[in-house]
């Protein structure tokens, strides 16, 4: 059994400022997270996503006004004991919009940028650009103004300036909603790398379900604060009721065989496949 | 998207030299511009920071913009002092005539002597700063900056607003098409004015949350963590940016014992032509 590098124990934040009537914006939310784990966040607008993530890397507390009870640990310890520099060592973020989050005149500087506020040594810092660059496939702008490259190129480049600061898990706020369908797959398939094979555990608030549910192990589905579902993509996509209250889609092939299966009645109890593939598989095992 | 940025990539001496050598050049260049009032001087530190340009960007050191400012300096400081400056009471004979403006009255020798000085003064220093900012790329100014003794925090600031001129111009673009598109009027001067302030409030609230992320992005950078960050850049003095430095400083200390010797070579007093002021301080008689 994979050791718990994440785990968030009856959670409730609320914002500062918030009407007396509003709601928390996270209610006793309770999860854990094993290491190599690849973890899908969604939910509707305002469920608590983001609230979520920024409490994985510290900026709430330590950066936002509100009220915090429960405790969020990160590898067995607690984000209120951990300086928010400390913590971006072990939990990288990456945010939606891609050039809010490049600071550096050149792609090189930018990520040197938090190694070397880390103090990390300087040759180590130029080994893990190297690999990093590699990784990421971003060696071809490395003298080049972030600023001058595509969005996909540039969250790519936001992305690598986290992995140089070599986090155990990174936490991805929407990393793709400011983008194109070509950069948005690039990043997916780089993100599934990271997980497969540098072992990251990744946390990844998303719309794209359909893009999701070919790469991610488990879902976790918010609403309004708190956690409704938690499993496999399977077992949270069998509950399309409830995704049908909270206004999300599920992915269309599922949505088609739960049609096919009402009307049809033909798909004797097995689970709906969630991937075309899945799909495909069947039909194939059918005919 | 249009970098902003003065410098112009290369491979040359300058380019190599540490961008402290370089200040310190800026330094002396200010120093002895400054310690002199004759043309011969100046005339020196004018041609030396012009070959210096040429060496780091060739041809590209005539067409720079800085060295037009240069050129466009020139003409208003040498033609205003001429007719302006009070010092001025000989008037100037141009082939045998004088030049009189309604209003400010001759041009003058000293004038002209004053115009002179002054622009290859303020010239010089503008030719050694063009070399400094062609050679030295945006973040070794920055890593400089932060070298000589700058709070890391100000030089981050720097660079950071360095580059959000760029994206805020482009920003203030997509607003104003925004704005035309739903038909406001630039007819007139008026109407531009007029139409500034519609931009204003979406400009900033835009810039707004942009500062948001980015904080927040800064802060999982670990930004804040130090204010040594590691330097990545080699922040050695080579053997070349040893001996330019030295130049630098022998260059100061020669100027400073001629200037102890024979005073500022201030030649005012002496002159009662334009071509006294040439042969005063080029020969010497």
């Amino acid at each position: 059994m994979a050791e718990t590098v994440l785990e968030f124990k009856n959670v409730t934040w609320r914002y500062e400022g918030t009407p007396k009537k509003g709601r928390n914006a996270l209610e006793d939310v309770s999860l854990s997270v094993k290491k190599g784990e690849y973890v899908g966040i969604i939910g509707a607008n305002d469920a608590g996503k983001s609230t979520l993530c920024r409490l994985c890397n510290g900026l709430i507390p330590n950066s936002f006004n509100g009220d915090l009870s429960g405790d969020v640990f990160v590898n067995g310890r607690n984000i209120k004991d951990i300086p928010t520099a400390q913590l971006a060592g072990e939990v990288g973020s990456v945010f939606a919009d891609p050039e809010a989050q490049l600071s550096q005149i050149s792609v090189f500087d930018e990520l040197a940028f938090g190694p070397s506020n880390l103090e990390v040594p300087r040759e180590e810092i130029i080994k893990r650009m190297e690999e990093t660059m590699d990784i990421m496939g971003i060696r071809a702008f490395r003298d080049r103004s972030p600023f001058s490259l595509s969005g996909g190129e540039q969250q790519k480049v936001a992305i690598a300036s986290v992995m140089t600061m070599t986090p155990e898990i990174l936490v991805l706020d929407e990393p793709t909603s400011n983008l194109d369908p070509i950069g948005t797959e690039s990043v997916f398939m780089i993100i599934d790398e990271l997980n497969k094979k540098e072992g990251m555990t990744i946390i990844l608030v998303e719309h794209e379900i359909e893009l999701m549910a070919q790469f991610v192990d488990r879902f976790i589905v918010l609403d309004e604060g708190q956690v409704i579902l938690d499993g496999t993509p399977e077992e949270v996509f069998s509950h399309r009721d409830v995704f049908e209250k909270i206004g999300i889609f599920v992915p269309t092939v599922t949505e088609i065989a739960s049609i096919a299966d009402k009307k049809y009645g033909s798909w004797d109890g097995s689970k709906y496949p969630i991937t075309l593939n899945e799909m495909l598989d069947k039909i194939d095992e059918r005919l | 998207m249009k970098d902003i940025s003065l410098y112009i990539p290369g491979n040359s001496f300058f380019h190599r030299c540490d961008c402290r050598v370089k200040l310190l050049f800026i330094a002396v260049y200010t120093v002895i511009a400054y310690m002199f009032f004759t043309p011969s001087v100046l005339a020196f530190l004018f041609v030396t920071a012009m070959v210096f340009n040429v060496i780091a960007i060739g041809s590209k050191a005539f067409t720079h913009l800085m060295t037009k400012m240069v050129v466009i300096m020139m003409f208003f400081l040498i033609i205003i002092h001429g007719f302006v400056n009070p010092v001025g009471v000989t008037p100037a004979t141009v082939y045998g005539h004088t030049i009189t403006l309604p209003f400010f009255g001759k041009y003058t020798v000293e004038g002209f002597y004053m115009g002179l000085v002054n622009w290859l003064r303020l010239s010089s220093v503008i030719l050694i700063a063009e070399l400094f900012v062609t050679t030295t790329s945006p973040a070794e100014m920055m890593s400089g900056f932060h070298k000589i003794g700058l709070p890391y925090n100000f030089c981050f600031m720097l660079s950071a607003s360095l580059q959000l001129i760029p994206i805020s111009t482009r920003e203030a673009n997509i607003i104003a098409s925004a704005q035309r598109a739903r038909g406001l009027s630039e007819k007139t001067l008026v109407d531009r004015f007029k139409g500034l302030v519609p931009m204003f409030v979406p400009l900033v609230v835009s810039s707004l949350g942009r500062m948001e992320t980015m904080s927040m992005a800064l802060e999982s950078r670990a930004f804040g963590n130090t204010t040594k960050p590691t330097e990545l850049r080699d922040s050695h003095f080579k053997k070349s940016d040893f001996a330019a430095a030295a130049l630098a400083i022998v260059m100061l200390f020669a100027f400073a014992g001629i200037r102890a010797v024979y005073g500022s070579l201030d030649i005012v007093n002496q002159i009662s032509s334009i071509r006294d002021i040439f042969a005063l301080s080029f020969i010497g008689r």
